[in-house]
């Protein structure tokens, strides 16, 4: 019952999927300057950019080309090649990829707990001195500009206190070649097995210390989000009768607050949680500049600017599905908690992030 | 179900522990004499004949060599590859004579062989290797294509070189980067992919490439030059500048390659005890008039705003006094530089009347492109960009300021897309022909061009031809002394500043010496107390 | 016509009572104010250059600063208390405007989808998800990447960013409001699609919209912030404050000041929307779309 109506959703995200492909195709299709021009580079001659417009495709019809990428993406698992780096863009994902996943999760690690935490202490007690202090916290983390924030932490920790090193992934002192060694692509995790295998626990501290400032500047927004959603749904939820019902009955009020409250105000917080999630892949883009972090945030900028279509079609897509995949598995999730909710199907959810 | 999982999951844990069994064993923070360089962009790639782009060859640069080079810190051309070489009386046949028993990083000889394949698959359409890049663009832009006529190997220890014509600044090219000998066992191995696994010669071979986040060399043991004295260099890139700052001052990377004025002025401040070297470099920024376009096709336009400009209050307040306003296109460190030649004077109002005769009496709307990027040349066109706009603003030119992505800035200045452009050049070779032929010859003024004045003197183009022939020093410089007063007076470009380029070190880092191409070499390059 | 009370009454209400509500409207019309008056309160011009005597001069509470430059000035020798004036219009435009646009799309889209129902919701909605599915800066990225730099276009960018979110919620009020008395009476009485929707629906809908608009405000200024820092949007040397941020964190070490008071700026205004929406929201309507702001 349950793997049907995930099913269900699954298959009604294709055709958003598959308008989302067509709307990047055809937006870039339309900017203006001729990718074989900038593709020939510096000093191209007029036979080497009809070469390329060839091999390409360029001088077919619009629908060829579409159906000719569709079926590289779909069959092949051909994300195309990048201009810019000159490298199939599948190679280049498999670096940046990972170390963007490694990023937000370290985000919501922070952020997830910190703002259950927060928001349920501050509906809880609301009006009081924590609700206050919560509230301006999430209000800050929703109001300030990430670079700035960016800086601050960097000047702060790393030139002030010198307990962070300023940006990269990793320092250059551990022996630890990525292209050849790493396992995961995320050294934290890499560090964990070298550390589990006996291999000595440098990695793993020198991956997380790198990681610590990135993440807490990007884990910020989402921290607030996800503060001002628990507490605005724990108040809903407490002003419902069955809770005043709950405490007449004399439980405690941390019992209430766990056993009931907690479960009815879950659903507009998960989702919210997992939207938040896939906003990061796309929305990490400043933090990864900031600190120098080499994830698809960063390739994305580069590739907008540098006019790298292949790269700003296929990174684009990567981020849209990756963003689909949250929202739906937040759905699924909601559905799996409630079931009332997920006959109600019509209804929206959500907005972005 | 239940049964199942826990199976699997009880099978993975086994793989997994197992597995740790047979890997390699790693040492940790074993003591090495590491050096960590902090530069902006990525490389592009590591193929030296492929790429323009001073990161790319900057890493290029310790993998590989060229058959003469350039004696450190100068121009001066010194024995690499070739022990010596002979030229023919006609200036057009030169026998390389290759030193003996060089090995490539992979344990291949250097040989003849290996040099007629390293030149002629950018030479040769047919050559197997030809096709393993879009373009050879250096071979291209020196002329190299129209120039040789035969690459032969004469033997095992020899090498002979046939021009159609005389070129005084062959030699001087074959120091270049793209004229780097590379291992043809490596590229035929690797095919398009040695542009990311590349072999040669040089003191350093190829490790490892973390794209957008560092290369990583070490020392080859077997140099012919002897042993280097690092035992690894990482070149770490951190596109943003502020980014690169923090992490010198934090003591994260021995070097800061491309500081901004004031950025040496806070490393002064915050982190006295780093060695900062700084050297007039062999370099010129110029704002370039697209004389093809509207009122700049009238002289008189050109030397009014030449006049318009306060080239000192830039020097002083972008340059930091890191530099001197420009007069000529080429910097006066270049023999062949044209001393008597008196700058336009800063004078707005005599500007104006210029203007006004040459029909602008009202002035007019125009559009100005500047760099994205930070340069040797121009540490920051922005405010350089801010600084003329003003200038210009006071005798009745009001200008909007454009950007693009600098791909596809060098894109769009190539084909003539602006009405003004800033640009630069540092010299490759110490020759003005470098200078003079690449950015003002009407021979290089078709797009994609690098003369983007669009500059076409008849007269100057000659010169300039006629120069590349003759091989006499003392007359090259009088006819490039002609070129400049005629340039001078045509004014395609309003010249701004010849820059000085800093290296910010650690104090630890003893033997690097600034090279006048902008290339960086680690050869000498020793740290101190490791 | 509804029972409810109007929009305007229940905002004066709430901010009669509430404390943050009037520090934060006091806040924004101070912004407002100084960003209308900026010719007058500022001293110098802001795009005046001064590069030889006048670079990187401290603020007036610090030593070698002045009241002629109070914020000091920038490392062209410009004046910053001139230019975080001047930029405050600009960005206060860039917050407002995308709003604007990004409404003018959505609220159409959205209360047609849902007072349709049925089809051409579905459809609708899936477009809507799709465009949902782009994180906003990336499509402002692509957006400016494909229109060019300048104002105009990165406020087109920004706006039409935020078109989803005025949509989904204009859908779902829409749709809680289609089958009341007074619109099932207006189509009754033959009035035209446009007539329903725009006279009848809009107005009982603007307690949801009000707040949805004041959070995009204040993220669409975040936002275009963000993009100007990243080098797209004004073009120099017109003053705004992502810009200047983005020059500022260049200058940091010399001249903190370039950096700290437009980001001050920044955060000061964006904070004080966010606070009076969410007392507006918790004016308007208790008990609503508590998702996701």
């Amino acid at each position: 019952m349950f793997v049907r109506h995930a099913l269900q959703r699954f298959i009604s995200s294709i055709p958003v999927l598959l308008l989302l492909t067509l709307a990047l195709f055809g937006a870039l299709k339309l900017i203006p300057g001729d990718i074989a021009l900038v593709m020939a580079g510096e000093r191209a001659t007029p036979e080497r950019v009809e070469y390329i417009r060839e091999s390409l495709h360029l001088n077919d019809p619009w629908w060829m080309q579409y159906g000719l990428y569709l079926k590289k993406l779909i069959f092949e698992a051909d994300l195309g090649h990048s201009l810019l780096h000159d490298q199939p863009i599948l190679t280049l994902f498999s670096t940046a990829v990972p170390a963007t996943i490694e990023l937000a999760t370290a985000a919501l690690l922070i952020a997830i707990p910190l703002g259950l935490f927060l928001g349920v202490v501050s509906a809880v007690a609301r009006r009081s001195w924590w609700d206050r202090i919560a509230s301006l916290v999430a209000l800050t983390g929703v109001s300030m500009p990430i670079f700035w924030l960016a800086l601050l932490l960097m000047w702060f920790f790393s030139l002030n206190l010198g307990w962070l090193p300023t940006s990269g992934r990793l320092s250059d002192e551990v022996l630890f070649d990525p292209a050849t060694e790493s396992v995961f692509r995320m050294y934290v995790l890499d560090g964990l097995f070298f550390g589990l295998s006996g291999r000595g626990w440098d990695l793993f501290f020198s991956a997380c210390r790198y990681l610590v400032l990135p993440a807490v500047a990007l884990s910020t927004i989402p921290m607030a989000h996800i503060c001002r959603m628990t507490r605005s749904a724990m108040l809903d939820v407490l002003q419902q009768d069955y809770i005043r019902t709950a405490r007449a009955k004399g439980l405690s009020k941390f019992k209430i607050v766990l056993k009931h409250a907690a479960r009815n105000a879950a659903l507009p917080v998960v989702t919210i949680m997992f939207l938040q999630a896939g906003a990061l892949f796309g929305g990490a883009v400043i933090t990864e500049t900031m600190f120098a972090w080499p994830g698809l945030g960063k390739l994305l900028v580069e590739s907008i600017g540098s006019r790298d279509f292949p790269m700003v079609q296929s990174g684009t897509l990567f981020v849209g599905v990756v963003f689909v995949f949250f929202n739906l598995l937040g759905d699924l999730v909601v559905g799996w908690l409630d079931p009332r909710i997920k006959q109600s199907a019509a209804q929206g959810r959500g907005h972005g992030a | 179900m239940r049964l199942i999982s826990t199976s699997v999951s009880v099978a993975a844990l086994t793989a997994i522990l197992s597995s740790f069994a047979t890997l390699p064993q790693i040492a940790f923070g074993q003591s090495k004499s590491v050096l960590i360089y902090g530069r902006g962009g990525d490389s592009v790639s590591l193929d030296p004949a492929k790429e323009t782009d001073g990161e790319s060859l900057n890493v290029c640069d310790n993998i590989f060599d060229t058959l003469v080079q350039f004696k450190d810190g100068t121009t001066e051309i010194e024995p690499g590859l070739a022990q010596r070489w002979d030229v023919s009386s006609n200036g057009l046949t030169y026998t390389f004579h290759l030193r003996q028993n060089v090995k490539f990083h992979d344990g291949t000889p250097m040989n003849a062989d290996a040099v007629v394949f390293s030149l002629l698959r950018q030479h040769d359409a047919k050559h197997e290797a030809f096709k393993f890049a879009q373009m050879w663009s250096y071979w291209q832009d020196m002329g190299m294509d129209k120039l040789v006529a035969a690459i032969e190997k004469v033997d095992d220890k020899t090498v002979r070189i046939v021009l159609k014509s005389p070129s005084a600044p062959f030699l001087a090219n074959m120091a270049m980067s793209f004229a780097s000998v590379v291992s043809p066992t490596a590229v035929r191995k690797h095919k398009q992919e040695f542009a990311r696994n590349p072999v040669g010669t040089g003191p350093f071979k190829f490790v490892s490439w973390t794209k957008n986040e560092k290369v990583v060399l070490d020392e080859f043991q077997e140099f012919w030059g002897g042993q280097p004295k690092l035992a690894r260099v990482i070149f770490r890139s951190y596109p943003d500048s502020a980014t690169r700052l923090n992490a010198f001052l934090a003591k994260e990377i021995h070097m800061m390659n491309l500081p901004t004025p004031d950025q040496v002025n806070v490393i002064r401040l915050k982190r006295p005890e780093a060695k900062i070297i700084e050297e007039p470099a062999m370099n010129v920024a110029y704002l370039a008039f697209n004389t093809t376009k509207g009122p700049f096709a009238n002289p008189k336009v050109r030397q009014a705003l030449n006049m318009a400009v306060n080239k000192g209050a830039i020097i002083t307040g972008v340059y930091a006094g890191m530099g001197i306003p420009a007069v000529n296109p080429i910097p006066p460190s270049l023999w062949g530089y044209d001393t008597t030649i008196s700058p336009y004077a800063f004078n707005q109002g005599r500007a104006k009347q210029l203007l006004a005769e040459a029909g602008y009496p009202k002035g007019f709307e125009s559009e100005l492109f500047y760099l994205p990027v930070s340069r040797p040349y121009m540490p920051d066109a922005k405010r350089v960009a801010e600084a003329i706009q003003a200038d210009f603003k006071a005798v009745g030119v009001k200008v909007q300021l454009t950007t693009h992505e600098w791909a596809v800035y060098l894109d769009k200045t190539k084909r003539g897309e602006h009405p003004m452009a800033l640009m630069g050049w540092t010299g490759d070779n110490g020759d003005p022909d470098n200078f003079l032929n690449v950015l003002l010859s009407g021979d290089n003024a078709k797009p994609p061009a690098s003369n983007i004045a669009f500059y076409d003197n008849q007269k100057v183009t000659q010169i300039l031809r006629d120069a590349q022939k003759v091989t006499v020093q003392n007359k090259r410089a009088d006819l490039y002394r002609q070129a400049q007063k005629l340039i001078h007076q045509d004014a395609p470009w309003i010249p701004i500043a010849h820059s000085r380029v800093a290296m910010p070190m650690d104090p630890k880092v003893q033997g690097f010496i600034l090279q006048p191409n902008g290339s960086r070499r680690f050869f000498r390059v020793s740290l101190n107390g490791k | 016509m509804t029972a409810k009370p109007s929009v305007w009454r229940l905002i004066w209400a709430e901010v009669r009572a509430n404390r943050t509500a009037q520090s934060a409207i006091a806040i924004i019309l101070l912004l407002i104010i100084f960003a209308l008056c900026a010719p007058w309160l500022a001293r110098h011009d802001p795009l005046v250059l001064n590069l030889e005597t006048a670079r990187f001069i401290p603020p007036f509470f610090m030593e070698g600063g002045s009241f002629l430059h109070p914020f000091g000035t920038d490392s062209s020798g410009r004046d910053v208390f001139a230019r975080v004036l001047f930029g405050g219009r600009i960005s206060l435009a860039l917050g407002f405007l995308p709003v604007l646009i990004g409404a003018g799309f959505g609220v159409p889209m959205g209360l047609l989808s849902g007072y349709l129902g049925g089809r051409s919701d579905q459809f609708l909605m899936r477009v809507n998800d799709c465009l949902l599915a782009f994180p906003s800066i990336l499509l402002a990225l692509i957006l400016v990447a494909f229109l060019g730099q300048g104002i105009v276009n990165l406020m087109i960018a920004v706006g039409l960013a935020y078109a989803p979110t005025f949509a989904r919620v204009s859908r779902s009020s829409a749709l809680g409001e289609r089958n009341k008395e007074y619109v099932l009476g207006a189509f009754a009485n033959g009035a035209s699609l446009q007539r329903i929707l725009f006279r009848h629906l809009l107005p009982n809908i603007l307690n949801s919209l009000v707040v949805v608009a004041t959070m995009s405000f204040a993220s669409a200024l975040l936002e275009s912030a963000g993009l100007s820092f990243l080098g797209l949007g004004v073009r120099p040397p017109t003053p705004e404050w992502g810009a200047m941020l983005a020059e500022g964190k260049a200058d940091f070490y010399q001249a903190w000041w370039t950096l700290v008071f437009p980001g001050a700026a920044i955060f000061l205004t964006v904070i004080s929307l966010n606070m009076l929406g969410d007392a507006l929201r918790d004016a308007l309507d208790p008990r609503s779309e508590r998702r996701g702001t």
